[in-house]
């Protein structure tokens, strides 16, 4: 059991492809959690809550305020209240990095460019369309039609030597693209640099459009891909910061506005 | 469900309108069995008074696909167009329901109580715009229906309009009327066409009126919802049949908004946070948008878009309202101009005073994958309204009327990341 005097408050971020959730005993983080969103959303929430509730050694009835985030967010029924991913990212964003002002969050299915002020409130921001180019499934996809593995990609992309040029940033006309380069025996690694310098030049344009300034954070699971950090820091001239655990920063920023609500009712 | 509730205050005339049009429909049914003349013509720029003048019934294909659209059965007439080869990425997606539906082979009992779609024309008449689509889909009518087709030009300008633009519009104008005549059979009467147009006036004139007072606080009416009405002075401007006078809708909506501005009625209960909006509205999800900002206490006071049937001409509405001997070149004067005919200065022009006059908290624009006549512009003035007057924009992807362009539950994040925006910059200017 947690000692009463502390306030032990909870994130939940339903991604498409992955769910967090985050406990933080006051702005700490007590334990995470990060799961295949395999089931639905009212299920695999409760199963990540869960994990992170056994880590830190605590129930459900501990947390006085959870708050969802991701795609699957109305559907956590033990959660006091929803907000968006652009709005739960930068509050995670800043309690790592204080000086972020611009967070990029490459997700599964989304790619979300959110300017901020200190406090984590979104100033700018803007998201892909329905389009999968420019995310996590975009490069799967990819990875797929190379027959490389997914987690491979960034370190293979840094050993190109000839980047060949993407010019399709579209998923289907991309993959031709990609396969029609393995017919002419291009190197893959060549391929897979190119690949980057496409996605990364699509989110050149979206930190554009939300007139970008530093510092620029990355988040969501594409961070952990080496190359696509590369490629981007190479667009925009300016260092990107990663954090440790770039997957949870939406449930981080869903925990510490649980844990400001929570202080807010006190 | 609270997101289902209706929280807009809607404007009763728009019940009237719904209603005549269905009569217009059914009754230009009877009209073409008794041997009068249907004529099919294109929404922005045509002399539409013309054709009432000379006692054609007037259908707009464009308006009928926003209309199947709202009624959510546009996407079997899509699909009907698309296996003959329309691309659902690079047609319009009013031709695609235009010319779906009669693929699809009319009537189909649709809408009730019409007998079908809009009645089968007897004569095409198509004026350009800088909408390049019109011509060929006009053309696709002629061939699929066998019917003559009369092509004018209401030519993109990006300029002020010059007495050339003028004359060269009256020049098709003339063409125009003898090709009409030689289809009717008739001599136009210059006294009749210059009674359409000074009804056609009349409804410019109340129409901006009406828009003016949203300029109010709390805003009388849903930008939205007037576009109900608003359908009258598109599809009616200029009859003098009952109950069809546009006049007589705008004279009721005039009354209703003043009276609602008199006891400081709004349409929200809880105006928050006033918008603008810019491009066509989805219509398959017009009471729906509607509805989910009202419920976070947001309302569309103004748009780009209510304005192209007001006789829009830069900021000078009064020249189309006033008596005139409407000749053929005055006519022209008061069609060429069109937002979609402007560029892209005038269009951030024109938006800014929009934002300005109406104390716009944040500008709303959708990037219409159905039309990229009207979505070119919006990057530049989504740019000049965030740097040079501060204004939060929002800029979602979806299409005026194909509804799997539209992606609702990333269409919800954007509204609520933008509202919740909105309220923090609120929370600023207040201070603590």
């Amino acid at each position: 059991m947690c000692d009463p005097i502390f306030m032990i408050s909870g994130g939940v971020d339903v991604g498409s492809l992955t769910t967090k959730a985050v406990l933080l005993k006051d702005r700490k983080i007590l334990s995470y959690s990060l799961i295949l969103s395999s089931e639905k959303s009212e299920v695999i929430s409760k199963k990540a809550i869960d994990e992170a509730l056994k880590m830190a050694d605590l129930s459900i009835n501990d947390v006085q305020y959870i708050v969802s985030t991701g795609v699957g967010r109305k559907e956590v029924p033990f959660a006091n209240e929803s907000i968006t991913t652009p709005l739960a990212v930068p509050v995670g964003a800043i309690q790592v990095f204080p000086t972020a002002r611009t967070i990029i969050d490459m997700g599964a299915e989304n790619c979300v460019v959110v300017t901020c002020n200190e406090k984590g409130q979104v100033t700018n921001f803007v998201m892909n369309d329905k389009c999968a180019a420019g995310t996590g499934l975009f490069l799967e996809t990819m990875a797929e039609a190379l027959e490389v593995r997914l987690e491979d990609m960034g370190k293979l992309s840094l050993e190109s030597k000839n980047k060949v040029n993407i010019s399709s940033m579209c998923t289907v006309f991309a993959e031709s693209e990609v396969i029609g380069y393995v017919h002419m025996g291009t190197n893959k690694v060549d391929i897979i640099r190119g690949l980057h310098d496409a996605v990364s030049l699509r989110v050149f344009g979206m930190l554009n459009k939300v007139r970008f300034k530093k510092d620029v954070v990355m988040v969501g699971g594409v961070a952990k891909n080496i190359g696509v950090v590369n490629s981007l820091k190479n667009a925009i001239g300016l260092d990107i910061l990663i954090p440790e655990n770039p997957q949870i920063v939406g449930a981080l920023g869903a925990a510490i506005v649980a844990y400001n609500s929570a202080k807010d009712a006190r | 469900m609270a997101e289902e509730k209706p929280l807009v205050k809607r404007l009763k005339v728009n019940e009237e309108v719904n209603a005549a049009m269905t009569k217009y429909i059914a009754e230009g049914w009877r009209a073409k069995k008794e041997g009068e003349k249907i004529c099919w013509t294109t929404g922005g720029g045509a002399p539409r008074e013309l054709l009432y003048a000379m006692d054609i019934w007037c259908y707009l294909p464009e308006v009928q696909s926003a209309v199947t659209a709202s009624d959510q059965v546009i996407v079997q007439y899509h699909m009907a167009a698309e296996k003959e080869g329309y691309s659902m990425d690079g047609v319009c997606p009013y031709a695609r329901g235009n010319i779906g539906e009669i693929i699809s082979g009319r009537p189909q009992g649709y809408p009730p109580g019409t007998g079908g779609g809009i009645p089968t024309p007897d004569i095409l008449l198509a004026f350009k715009t800088f909408c390049g689509t019109l011509i060929y889909w006009w053309e696709a009518l002629k061939r699929r229906l066998g019917v003559p087709l009369f092509v004018g030009d209401t030519m993109f300008y990006n300029r002020p309009i010059e007495d050339r633009d003028v004359s060269y519009y009256a020049d098709s104008m003339r063409d125009c009327v003898s090709f009409l005549e030689k289809q009717t059979g008739k001599k136009l009467d210059p006294e009749r066409l210059k009674e359409a147009q000074g009804l056609s006036g009349k409804v410019r004139e109340l129409m901006n009126k009406i828009l003016e007072l949203n300029k109010n606080v709390p805003a009388p009416f849903d930008e939205l919802d007037f576009m109900g009405t608003a359908l009258a002075a598109c599809w009616w401007r200029g009859c003098r049949k009952r109950p069809w006078n546009a006049v007589e809708f705008f004279e009721k909506a005039l009354a209703e908004v003043e009276e609602r501005v008199k006891n400081r009625i709004g349409a929200l209960e809880d105006e928050r946070f006033r918008l603008v909006f810019d491009s066509n509205p989805p219509w398959y999800k017009f009471n729906w948008l509607g509805d989910y900002l009202a419920q976070k206490g947001a309302i569309y006071v103004t748009s780009s878009f209510n304005r192209w049937w007001t006789g829009y001409n830069g900021f000078d509405y009064g020249w189309c309202m006033m008596g005139r001997d409407w000749s053929f070149e005055d006519i022209g004067r008061c069609n060429i101009p069109n937002w979609i005919n402007d560029g892209i200065e005038e269009r951030i022009k024109y938006m800014s005073r929009l934002v300005k006059d109406y104390r716009v908290d944040g500008a709303i624009f959708m990037d219409n994958r159905g039309c990229r006549i009207l979505s070119y512009a919006m990057l530049d003035e989504a740019a000049y309204l965030e740097r040079d007057l501060g204004i939060p924009t929002l800029l979602y992807e979806g299409s005026m009327a194909d509804p799997r362009h539209f992606d609702e539950e990333r269409v919800k994040v954007q509204l609520d990341t933008f509202l919740e925006m909105l309220e923090k910059k609120k929370k600023i200017k207040r201070g603590p």
